[in-house]
Order: structure tokens, then sequence, then C-alpha cells
């Protein structure tokens, strides 16, 4: 066969993460330590309690960008949280069907005493609001960091260091807080979901009346047409048409510039998309800064990457 | 049905240096709204290729010296990011039909396999070597060799040993590199198969 048995890394992160620091902060700081390469050759399981804690939704947006680490797959073990999830959606199996479907889910379950190729350990509480600030997704600091210096990477980092610092046109030293940016997109699969825009709208809503920095242009796609419309029942799309940025219709939109939306020349998007290689949002000098979306939200409203917690009053 | 054994690719060599080429470098998303996989070859690497060529450098693959190379020499952690099978058939339709490098993307590596394309790993210090001798003899013959587990160069001194997973070296070298003709020719074995998985079976 042409397909081979991956090794399994198990991925514990315990604690409880701060209020304003979400999954995607959670997994673009795996990916800083582990690599974009670190991943290959295995399988990642998430564990621990901050994943046990988690909403499905949340341990999706993990696994998502398992591929970002290099690994082949991403998942978590299925558990009560799991199935609640999919209990009563569309095409789950009903009655003893569906009694059945949960014993064989339960029973593909990893064993308390599983044995694993490799086991890293990281802590919640150690975690802060992540952006990259390079070419790949492990090119990523805590907000209050500043762009690294090449010379202090790792030797194997260096040049695609080099390379990202040229192509995304920041300098080493400078504070990512504060880099001006002219679009922001909220959507994708790693972020576009029901509960991403629920969280974004919370906080908008607190924010009454202030609306998008002018110079940005700010987008919302939902992430799937069933996602859209219970958004605009829920009043979550008039929320965020009132704070200026635009409620578009589901897809992948600025994720890869496929359809009419992508970047324009250089311009800088803050984005809750998964890839910021060269290129990605459909301009080769197009740059992009991944984050969580309420960080692509405090984007939009000051215009410039921005630790969130402040924007919000999130303490 | 077995397909071609592929236990062997000879051809001249092309170095794209750089770790973590990502897919969408490649080939850009914008070229994948085609229906078919035909005419992708002349978009491989389409941005990077253009950026050199305002900045006045020639790309390796525009390079005339390595026209008709059919072995890419890359870094590590080449193919990374999106999963589009696009990308391996755009070089492959470029005309490569080995990939060396120092690692591949899992995916990446899957989707070439599946093409018959070998992707072969080789140190840091053999791909500088090599590329060192593509640089100073574009025409310099390279044979990378599966059952042998060896990369050579014709009239040099150098050998270097590869390294391949197993099932994808077992795969390639007896013609059973494609999973889904696989598939095919097991029907009988899925069939059977289909009946003890529950949610396949009700």
């Amino acid at each position: 066969m042409a397909i081979g048995k991956p090794k399994v890394r198990r991925i514990n992160v315990d604690g409880k993460l701060a209020p304003g620091v979400y999954a995607k902060d959670v997994i673009l700081h795996i990916i800083r330590h582990l690599g974009v390469n670190g991943g290959i050759g295995y399988a990642y399981e998430y564990g621990g309690s901050t994943f046990d804690n988690f909403t499905q939704e949340e341990r999706m947006t993990v696994c998502n960008m398992a591929i970002e680490g290099g690994a082949r797959v991403g998942y978590v073990n299925p558990d009560e949280t799991t199935f609640e999830y999919l209990r009563g959606r569309p095409y789950a199996p009903k009655g003893a069907d569906w009694d059945a479907a949960v014993a064989r889910w339960k029973a593909t379950a990893s064993d308390a005493d599983a044995v694993y190729d490799d086991i890293v350990n990281f802590k919640a509480e150690e975690i802060l609001p992540t952006v990259t600030w390079g070419i790949t997704p492990a090119q990523a600091v805590f907000i209050d960091e500043a762009i690294p210096d090449p010379k202090n990477l790792p030797e194997k980092d260096r040049a695609t260091a080099i390379e990202a610092i040229e192509h995304m046109k920041v300098t080493s030293g400078t504070p990512v807080d504060g880099l001006k940016i002219d679009v922001a997109f909220l959507g994708s699969c790693t972020n576009g979901r029901l509960s991403d825009l629920q969280e974004v709208a919370k906080h908008l809503k607190l924010q009454k009346g202030r609306k998008v920095a002018p110079h940005v242009k700010a987008i919302v796609v939902p992430g799937s047409q069933g996602v859209a419309a219970i958004a605009e029942k829920m009043g979550i799309a008039e929320i965020f048409r009132e704070a200026g940025f635009e409620w578009r219709g589901a897809g992948c939109s600025m994720c890869l510039g496929m359809n009419p939306d992508k970047l324009v020349g250089d311009q800088l998007c803050a984005s809750s998309s998964n890839r910021n290689f060269k290129g990605r949002q459909g301009s080769p000098t197009g740059r992009t800064m991944l984050m969580s979306p309420l960080m692509v939200a405090a984007a939009a409203l000051t215009g410039t990457v921005t630790d969130a917690r402040k924007v919000f009053g999130i303490q | 049905m077995a397909l071609e054994k592929i236990t062997q690719v000879t051809g001249r060599g092309v170095f794209i240096p750089g770790d973590d080429i990502d897919t969408d470098r490649i080939i850009p998303a914008r070229f994948m709204k085609c229906v078919t996989f035909d005419g992708l070859g002349e978009f491989a690497f389409a941005d990077a290729r253009l950026h050199d060529k305002e900045a006045g450098r020639i790309h390796p693959l525009d390079d005339p010296r390595f026209a008709g190379a059919t072995i890419l020499l890359s870094g590590s952690n080449f193919g990374c990011g999106s999963s589009r099978e696009h990308a391996p058939q755009s070089l492959y339709r470029f005309g490569h039909r080995a990939i060396i490098a120092e690692s591949f993307a899992e995916i990446f590596f899957g989707n070439s396999t599946t093409l018959g394309v070998p992707c072969v790993k080789l140190s840091q210090q053999d791909i500088a070597g090599l590329a060192a001798i593509i640089e100073s003899d574009p025409e310099a013959m390279i044979t990378i060799d599966l059952t042998e587990n060896k990369v050579t160069v014709a009239d040099v001194d150098f050998s270097a040993e590869i390294t391949i997973p197993g099932h994808a070296r077992e795969a390639l070298t007896t013609g059973r590199w494609d999973s889904i003709a696989d598939l095919v020719d097991g029907l009988d074995e899925v069939k059977k198969r289909v009946t003890a998985i529950p949610y396949l079976a009700s």
C-alpha cells in the first residue's frame, strides 16, 4: 500500500486559559514550539484538562491546524462533549443506531494506559494571545513580544526567518503590537464557526458605537451557510454590520483567494485563518498575520495588530 | 492492477533552495479552478518565478541550463501546508519524476507517491553536494535507485544513501503505488470488509 501508519504524539495542555486566550492561541503556541515540520511522521493526539474542558468547536480549531504543525492528522478522543455536539445534527444516527454509534466511538478512544511514540506537555497558563509575524505558522510570538532577530534563532530557522522579514516588510526588534493593518478577515474552516462569531459579537456589543477603523476593510465570512443562517437569526450579523464589518456569504473567501476576495498588493491582513504562506491570500506580495477571531476584531477596530484584552476590557 | 514498477529514476536535476516550501508556493490557489490537472505544469511556482523575473533574477525553473530537468531538489519540509493534490500534479506536469529533499510534508509525500513520483530524503550535506554538482554541470545525470537505496551521479564520484519509508518504497517498486487502483483490484475484499463495518453495513 502507498499509505503508511503514522506514529502518535500525545500533546497535553493542562490548566485553564486566561480570559481572552483562545483555542487558536493554543495551536499557534504548539506549532511555534514544535515547528511546522515537527509533526512529520506523526498523528497528533491532543489531550489534557484544557482539551477536556474545551467545547467541540474549540477542539476543531486546534485539530484543523495539525497539518500546519506537519502532522498527517490531529484528533481529540471522543467523549461526552463530542457526543452532545453530534446528537440531533443532520445525518447523526437516531434511536438504537445512535446508542450503537456512541458505543463504537467510545471504543475508538485511547486507553488510559496507552503508549505513545512521543509525549509533549504544555501549561495553559503560559499561553498568551499569539500572532504570526512571518510566512509559516510557526513564526509566531505573543502579542507583547517583538519580531525576532534571525541571529538569535536556531540555525535551521534562520534562512526562513530572513525570507519572512523581507516578505513581511517588518523589522527585527519591532513590537508586533502596533503594526498597521489594511484588511481584517474573520472566517475560514479554522475559525468561522458559530461560537467564533458569537464570542466576537458578544464583545463588539459591549463596545456599542465603536466602528472598524476607516482605513480597514473588515469582512466576516461564516464557515457554512448553516452557520450564516443561525448567526443572522440570532442578530449576530447585525452586530457586525453596525460595527462596520461587511457580512458576507459563507465560504473560504480570503483564506486562500480563490474567489475575488483577495489582498491587493502588499496589504497586511489580520486573519483568523490557518495559513500565512507567501501569496496565500491571493496577492503574491500580500501579507498575512494569523490570530484568534477576537484579535482580528481588535485589529479591525484599532487599525493595528493589538491586544484584544485591552481593546475589549477583558481581565 | 499492477502499474509500472518504479525502481529507478534517472535524469538531470534542478535545485530550488529553501526550507518549508509550501503548496501555495508550488501552485498558488488561483490556478486551482481547473476541471482537470492538464496544463497545471506551466503554473508550477508561478509567483516565485514572476517575483524573481521582476527582481532581475532567474528562477531555477526558468533557467535554460536546467530546462528539461526531471529530478527536483529542495530543503526540509517540502510541500507543507494545504493538502492540494494540485501541487504534485503541477510538478509532475512540469516534468518532474522524482523529488529529493531533507524531509517532506506528510500529505504532499502521500500525494506524490500515489502519482508514482518518488520522494526520497537525503541529508542537508548530501543535497548541498548534489546541488553543487548540478550547478557546475547541469547535464549531470542523477540516478535514484530505490532498490539499492542510493543516489549516484554518472561519471562523478558521488554516492549517497537515501531514506524512504518502507511502505512507499514497496508500493513504488512493486507497481502498487496507486491506492485507488489497489482498491479496484481488490473489489471483492473491499465488499467483504464493508459488511464488517457497522456504519457502512447498515
